[in-house]
């Protein structure tokens, strides 16, 4: 866990976020933090 | 900002009635967006009770595959109300919060993940916030600070054990 996981041009962060999930969704979902 | 991509729902923060998730008929991502754009984003208790709730039902909700959490294009957040914060009156009607005005155990404790998108300002309860989420996704020239001690107060949410831990350089 960083403090910014990724830095993206401004247009691109909903984009960036979107696929992030995608990318949960074919692992599946996080942890709850202990 | 949805209307770019496909697939989503978006709600909104807006007062005391906040607005619902529109139903899906598939899994899609939740975009809940922070919305006291005149405020900065500053987070009102108003506003963390809806926050909360949009996020525990979005959670919920099995159509939903992910959650993203945005203030929008110019703010993510200037933090708490300061305003509204002068007027408690005394420590025991400010401590400790409320679990249903705890934003930050909502998002931690969801069962899907949860995205911030940060463009501009992300400061203290705002930040505490977004170091909840699973992931940060940020806009270039976006800006983060801790600012608890400059008012005598401590970061209430979470702050002082996510903060240490996030130290690591982002990818570009």
């Amino acid at each position: 866990m960083g403090l910014i996981d990724v830095l993206a041009p401004a247009e691109d962060t909903l984009q960036v976020a979107l696929s992030r999930i995608e990318d949960y969704s074919a692992v599946g979902s996080p942890q709850p933090l202990p | 900002m949805s209307e770019q991509v496909a697939n989503v729902r978006a709600a909104s923060t807006t007062g005391p009635a906040p607005m619902r998730l529109p139903s899906a008929n598939r899994r899609c991502a939740a975009i809940v967006r922070m919305n006291r754009e005149n405020k900065r984003n500053a987070l009102s208790g108003g506003m963390l009770q809806e926050l909360t709730m949009m996020v525990t039902e979005a959670g919920r909700d099995d159509s939903v595959s992910g959650i993203v959490l945005t203030g929008g294009r110019r703010y993510f957040s200037a933090g708490a109300d300061l305003a509204e914060a002068v007027q408690v009156k005394s420590p025991a009607t400010s401590s400790p919060s409320p679990r249903r005005r705890r934003p930050e155990r909502a998002i931690e404790e969801n069962p899907k993940p949860v995205i911030a998108v940060i463009h501009g300002p992300c400061i203290t309860g705002g930040l505490e916030v977004a170091m909840a989420c699973d992931e940060r996704i940020a806009a270039q020239g976006s800006t983060f600070a801790m600012t608890s001690s400059r008012i005598g107060s401590v970061a209430g949410f979470g702050g002082t054990q996510t903060s240490p831990s996030a130290r690591r350089a982002p990818r570009c």
